[in-house]
């Protein structure tokens, strides 16, 4: 009896517990595909859906290598989007081997973050789905979601 | 150059953990499929253990011919230790028609969930806390250089993690000549498979039924979150490897054999080296590890085994003292004050916690099931069986614990985030519970597995 009532208990368990697992694990199994087979898999795949770009790790690796090697780079990120944050990040990981910081925003700090760079130190600046202040001119644009601006046309009056 | 460079990597990974495992092993019968899994765990630790101590003195090409040659020699005195000693492998067949059916169904399984890792990208951690630290060192002729561990800028990287994972893809990039983000994924699908199959393995051994082994491996991946979820076998995360080390060395633990408490102590080495939460589940596997050595007067034999972690712990906090490494802020300093000033936070802490192990779609009613196995295991009156419970429920409380000193600005957000993960190192120790709360049958120890 007690053997039965053993076995009868876990049929049930496992049956439910089946009941609820199928229904996630199997569309999860279908979704997607193998490759492309390439070396920037998961880095180009992100920036395509964020920015636009194929091929992007390599093309932002191209505007990364243009830049000054002896100064920093400061990412702007808005504190309140986590897509502006991943996408800062990765332009952190892609930003090696220079010193990268990241600061993260929300409209009442953004003004007085970026009135704090310092040039002499700071070669760039790097928006993360965030617009940079209108009176810059010279900005160089990488897919929808990421504007490269040097850090000494981020003063007004230049 | 890529596929011969991937070849080369994964053999010389394989040979150095089969050098292991037959340095550890005592003129027994080894069965072939644990030898595999084993020296694919063993592997992984001892490569990136020589190629994380070898590059604070070599770099480029020296280390990594350094690291090869050290395999290449553990591979060889495994072939001669093999030819000179007693030990012998065996491959055990399935006995009846069931365990044939099961044992197919696994190995199809298996291969699924092999194909099915590839076709996702990296995860949100698994591309910033592990890729990062392959692809910078890969980029800096092997080591990851100074100004990686003191850059703020980077902390989001967690450079305090240990590096067993990303020197593993490390070893990888070194031999395919460049970093690939998508054939390093095939690493973690050879862990789960380690795991699965170790995990049927110990439940074999301890209950004395194999098809019961098989049909607990075969439902692992019905747990949502291995397979479907962020932080499961499909975004390369160092949770499911240190899931398989925590099951090993306690698999091994309660299996109790002289060979055992060898491997046992082996694998508890290497599971602070993988994640840092492992250091929570070194010290519980050591405690536990006391208490049975205790029980078979073995406690030197017991103080030496623990005896590699603890140095391998001290000389980790020392070499990222030494590189000024950022200080993770996730946990203030546990203090009285702090605790006594959090305790408010228990009841919400429980109450998050409980959401998360009833949320189907993340898993089902695994812990259910888990629950129930504790509670069979605790009526066993079996003391081996009572050490396994307390090893499924003691890590989870500790983890919970931890929030009491979460520094993050939203603690049940801490949680949120964190706790699945976390869940996961204790998810194939549960399906160990399950497996021998489902067997009626009195403990064996000495079926082939």
């Amino acid at each position: 009896m007690r053997f039965y009532l053993h076995l009868a208990l876990w049929c049930a368990l496992f049956a439910v517990f089946l009941f609820f697992s199928i229904p996630v694990v199997g569309p999860a199994l279908l979704e997607n595909k193998i490759g492309p087979i390439d070396p920037n898999h998961s880095t180009d795949s992100y920036l395509s859906g964020l920015t636009r770009v194929r091929n992007g790790t390599e093309l932002f690796a191209r505007v990364v290598e243009t830049l000054p090697r002896d100064k920093s780079i400061t990412v702007f990120v808005d504190a309140g989007s986590s897509s502006s944050e991943f996408l800062g990040m990765l332009v952190a990981y892609l930003s090696w081997p220079r010193d990268v910081q990241i600061i993260r925003v929300n409209p009442s700090t953004y003004s007085r973050e970026l009135s704090a760079i310092n040039a002499s130190s700071v070669s760039d600046v790097i928006f993360c789905n965030l617009k940079p202040p209108v009176w810059i001119k010279n900005k160089t644009n990488f897919g929808s979601s990421i504007t490269v601006v040097s850090a000494e046309s981020l003063t007004p009056n230049q | 150059m890529t596929l011969p460079g991937l070849l080369a990597a994964y053999l010389t990974l394989f040979a150095a953990g089969f050098g292991i495992v037959m340095l550890l092993t005592r003129g027994t019968v080894l069965n072939l499929v644990e030898c595999a899994g084993l020296s694919w765990l063993f592997g992984v630790g001892v490569v990136s253990l020589l190629l994380w101590l070898g590059g604070i003195f070599l770099s480029g090409l020296i280390l990594q011919s350094f690291v090869a040659l050290v395999c290449v020699a553990l591979g060889i005195v495994a072939w001669r230790m093999q030819r000179s000693t007693s030990i012998q492998f065996s491959l055990p067949r399935p006995s009846n028609r069931v365990e044939w059916i099961l044992a197919s169904a696994l190995a199809i399984e298996l291969v699924i969930i092999f194909f099915v890792s590839l076709k996702h990208t990296l995860g949100w951690d698994g591309l910033f806390n592990w890729e990062i630290k392959a692809r910078y060192a890969f980029l800096s002729s092997g080591v990851l250089p100074q100004s990686y561990y003191a850059n703020p800028g980077r902390a989001f990287t967690h450079p305090e993690y240990p590096l067993a994972i990303p020197f593993t893809e490390l070893w990888l990039y070194l031999w395919m000549g460049a970093p690939h983000q998508f054939w390093i994924k095939t690493i973690f699908p050879i862990f789960y498979i380690a795991g699965v199959l170790l995990l049927a393995i110990f439940v074999t051994r301890l209950s004395g039924k194999r098809w019961l082994g098989l049909l607990i491996a075969l439902l692992v991946p019905f747990v949502p979150f291995v397979t479907a979820s962020p932080g499961g076998v499909i975004v390369g995360y160092a949770d499911i490897p240190l899931a398989v080390f925590y099951l090993t060395a306690l698999g091994y633990l309660l299996c109790a054999g002289e060979r055992d408490f060898f491997f046992y102590a082996a694998a508890l080495t290497f599971i602070p080296w993988i994640k840092s939460e492992g250091i929570i589940l070194w010290a519980i596997l050591a405690g536990i590890g006391f208490v049975v050595a205790a029980r078979q007067q073995r406690v030197r034999f017991f103080l030496l085994s623990i005896l590699p972690g603890i140095l391998l712990l001290a000389g980790w906090r020392i070499y990222l003292k030494a590189m000024h490494a950022i200080t993770p802020s996730d946990f203030a300093r546990p203090t009285f004050e702090i605790l006594r000033g959090n305790l408010n936070r228990i009841g919400e802490i429980c109450a998050t916690a409980f959401a998360e192990i009833s949320e189907s779609s993340h898993w089902s009613i695994f812990w259910l099931l888990a629950l129930v196995a504790v509670i069979y295991l605790l009526l066993s009156r079996n003391s081996s069986r009572l050490l396994l419970a307390i090893a499924v429920v003691a890590p989870v409380f500790l983890y919970l614990s931890t929030y009491i000193f979460s520094a993050w600005p939203s603690y049940t957000a801490h949680i949120t985030s964190s706790l699945p993960r976390l869940l996961l190192h204790v998810m194939p120790a549960a399906w160990l519970a399950i497996g021998l709360a489902l067997s009626l049958a009195k403990t064996k120890k000495s079926e082939p597995g």
